[in-house]
């Protein structure tokens, strides 16, 4: 089969030849970035090595997909690039610390990308297979043709990828950030560019040549975790030896309590689950991610596209294998991190004395000792004597490490050669810039605009490609300007745009695939249902937060007392004179009424609890009563 | 349960029969998603490879479950293919 069903003929070497002058001349405007970063920060040399070489070896992947043949994918290859898509650099940068820093309940994550490739099996790729179209915009199209239901899928599917592609930027510019330690928006905006420019060169290729990097991220991952339980423990299988590691950090963290150097309220136990969010949230957590990776259209393409679906099947059950190989190492690599930094605590490490890594993702703000970061000894012993509760020592609670870089540093907290990080950043940024791709033609074509220039791209015409570049250009800048707003960590980011995609596509996905009376009404009804719900509910608790708990306490989890108290509340309010004293009362009910207006305790990505049923129903009930209407239209 | 094809060319489906809806591995995929997070505490009353088993399950088992489900799904869906290309 050739790559994603096209591939270049002899006819398109000139437009190869445009496409590689345009790749040099995107390296070189990076390389003049580098040099001014460089230039700006005297000693970054190294970390500017390992940046330009993840840059070159992004652009060489993208040109070698976009200009080169490949006869075949085999379902080994195509289960790689599916699993570097799944994973993207997001996820590979910000797994290890989800679960560093919420400790057992942040295994929802790991859990819930591994349940979504299953689920892309089970339920999506061999179906998808069988229906000859190239993309999920495409399988909505052709399943269920009309306006409302383009419109939508084109709003939801933009909204998620969106978001994807601002998290890949953000893994992208920290890592870019650590490197060069230049400015966050030097490297935000230089890895926009290279995705951009990957986009042009790499055309319609698939996401095969993510194949070729899931060794890379692979190594990346396993050797710092395989080097530190061989150090550590004498097992060098990190799956394995990080039991110990957990008996030896739940020991420590307790000696830390005895002697009061942690705060119980500080602590996440990586064992003892349910302490950050309920168990409902943690099952929320992990079908929005599943249901994210199942219907996310940057998955649903190449290599899934018009083949057998037996070879479909096997694509993502090797996808499935790949990604949880990957999702293994996670808990491990958090535990480490954990036990490195507890370790610094229980030993009384003088602020003086602590490691070089600390000072160094400090000065980017990334760890912050005692409220400040950690730029030098002397701020932190000033910032550290000042607060309310000084203490001689370092507690636990006094060292903030973001989750966003424990990967990232784990090779420094374990005292390993700088070339693990190098290898790490490496790893990072190149998946960042390859995988971008995947968001960046979704939207594309969700638009119903050619994917880059590769391909069968003789054949666009040239105000289609260009429009197709100008849409894409105007999405990369979006992108890098969201990521640069930093809305929130990057796992939040990413775990965002999957739950997006699972509440506003997936029953429409598993509807397209399975049921044959879904008609394009109750496809529109259900992405309507499935994409609004979750956004009135966060948005109403956010901002009319008394309404909505007036009109909905009796499935709030505050229960009858909540309810006494609140009325209370607004009592005193409604009592208060006119002025301070009555905006005074508002913002108290206005508080307590957040806090308690969740339908039955849900919060977060857990929303897809509420939205997914709405939208199956919704699809279910629109289909069965417009049927006489639509169904002849919009059966196959 | 017998499905019908959604979509595709009838030419195709003479070739490639529609996959059907594989219901064993969904509830599996169910209870390791969700039945195993709601009793991971249950679990970790027991201690498999020196980890709780509740602990175990959502850092390692479940995932390594996952792969066993997909891959005995897809050798079954494989073999019925194969069974009914030869009665046809």
């Amino acid at each position: 089969m050739p790559l994603d069903g096209q591939s270049m003929t002899a006819s398109g070497a000139r437009a190869g030849w445009a496409r590689a002058g345009m790749l040099l001349a995107s390296v070189a405007f990076i390389g003049a970035l580098l040099l001014a970063a460089h230039l700006a920060t005297p000693g970054g040399c190294n970390g500017g090595a390992y940046w330009a070489i993840g840059i070159v070896t992004a652009a060489a992947v993208a040109l070698a997909a976009g200009s080169g043949r490949v006869a075949h994918v085999t379902p080994f290859v195509g289960g790689m690039g599916l699993a570097t898509n799944v994973l993207t650099a997001a996820f590979l940068l910000a797994l290890p610390g989800a679960v560093f820093a919420l400790g057992h309940d942040g295994l929802a994550y790991p859990l819930g990308i591994g349940a979504g490739c299953l689920l892309l099996q089970l339920l999506i790729a061999p179906r998808f297979a069988q229906t000859h179209a190239r993309s999920l915009p495409q399988l909505i199209a052709q399943r269920f043709p009309g306006r409302a239901p383009a419109i939508l899928c084109l709003v939801i599917v933009t909204g998620s990828m969106l978001l994807l592609l601002v998290a890949e930027l953000m893994a992208a510019g920290l890592v870019g950030e650590r490197l060069l330690g230049a400015d966050l928006t030097l490297t935000t905006a230089a890895a926009a560019i290279a995705v951009l420019a990957c986009f042009i060169v790499r055309g319609a290729a698939g996401s095969a040549p993510g194949a070729l990097l899931y060794p890379l991220l692979l190594a990346a991952l396993l050797a710092p975790a395989v080097l530190v339980s061989a150090h550590w423990f004498g097992l060098p299988v990190p799956q394995i030896a990080f039991a110990n590691a957990l008996w030896q950090l739940q020991g420590m963290e307790e000696n830390l309590l005895e002697q009061d150097l942690a705060d119980p309220a500080f602590m996440k136990s990586m064992i003892t689950g349910f302490l950050t969010v309920t168990p409902a949230n943690f099952v929320g957590v992990v079908l929005a991610l599943a249901a994210g990776v199942a219907a996310l259209p940057s998955l649903i393409s190449s290599p899934l596209a018009a083949t057998p679906a037996r070879r479909a099947r096997q694509t993502a059950l090797w996808a499935l294998a790949c990604t949880a190989l990957v999702l293994t190492l996670v808990p491990a690599i958090a535990a480490y991190a954990r036990q490195s930094i507890a370790s610094l605590i229980a030993d009384r490490t003088p602020i003086a004395e602590l490691p070089a890594w600390m000072f160094t993702y400090g000065k980017l703000g990334l760890v912050q000792i005692c409220g400040q970061p950690a730029h030098d000894a002397a701020t932190l012993a000033r910032a550290c004597a000042a607060l309310p509760d000084a203490s001689d020592v370092l507690r636990l609670q006094d060292v903030v490490v973001s989750p966003d870089i424990v990967a990232l540093a784990l090779p420094e907290m374990a005292n390993l050669d700088g070339v693990l990080t190098g290898l790490f950043a490496i790893a990072v940024l190149v998946v960042a810039l390859v995988t971008a791709h995947g968001p960046l033609s979704a939207i594309v074509e969700a638009l119903r605009l050619p994917r880059g220039a590769a391909g069968n791209g003789d054949d666009i015409p040239p105000a289609t490609r260009v429009a197709s570049y100008i849409v894409a250009a105007a999405v990369a800048a979006a992108a890098a300007v969201l990521a640069l707003l930093r809305p929130a960590g990057v796992i939040d980011v990413a775990t965002w745009a999957l739950t997006s995609a699972a509440a506003g596509l997936f029953p429409v996905v598993v509807a397209a695939l399975w049921w044959r009376r879904a008609n394009a009404w109750g496809a529109a009804a259900g992405m309507l249902t499935g994409a609004a719900l979750p956004l009135l509910y966060l948005a109403a608790r956010q901002y009319f937060p008394v309404p909505l708990y007036e009109a909905t306490a009796a499935i709030s989890t505050a229960g009858r007392n909540g309810l006494e108290y609140f009325n209370e509340l607004k009592d005193a309010w409604l009592a208060a004179d006119p002025g301070a004293a009555k905006a005074a009362a508002w913002a108290t009910l206005e508080a307590q009424a957040r806090s308690s207006a969740d339908w039955w305790g849900i919060e977060g990505p857990a929303v897809v609890l509420l939205a997914l049923p709405v939208g199956f129903a919704s699809i279910f009930l629109v289909s069965l009563l417009t049927g006489g209407r639509r169904s002849t239209e919009t059966a196959p | 349960m017998r499905t019908q094809s959604c979509s595709g060319e009838a030419g195709a489906e003479a070739e490639d029969a529609p996959a059907r809806l594989p219901w064993l591995a969904l509830i599996l995929w169910a209870l390791l998603a969700v039945a195993v997070p709601l009793l991971s505490q249950a679990l970790n009353l027991i201690d498999v490879l020196a980890f709780p088993l509740g602990y175990f399950m959502l850092a390692q088992g479940a995932l390594l479950s996952f792969v066993a489900v997909g891959f005995c799904s897809a050798r079954r869906q494989d073999r019925r293919k194969a069974r009914s290309t030869t009665d046809r």
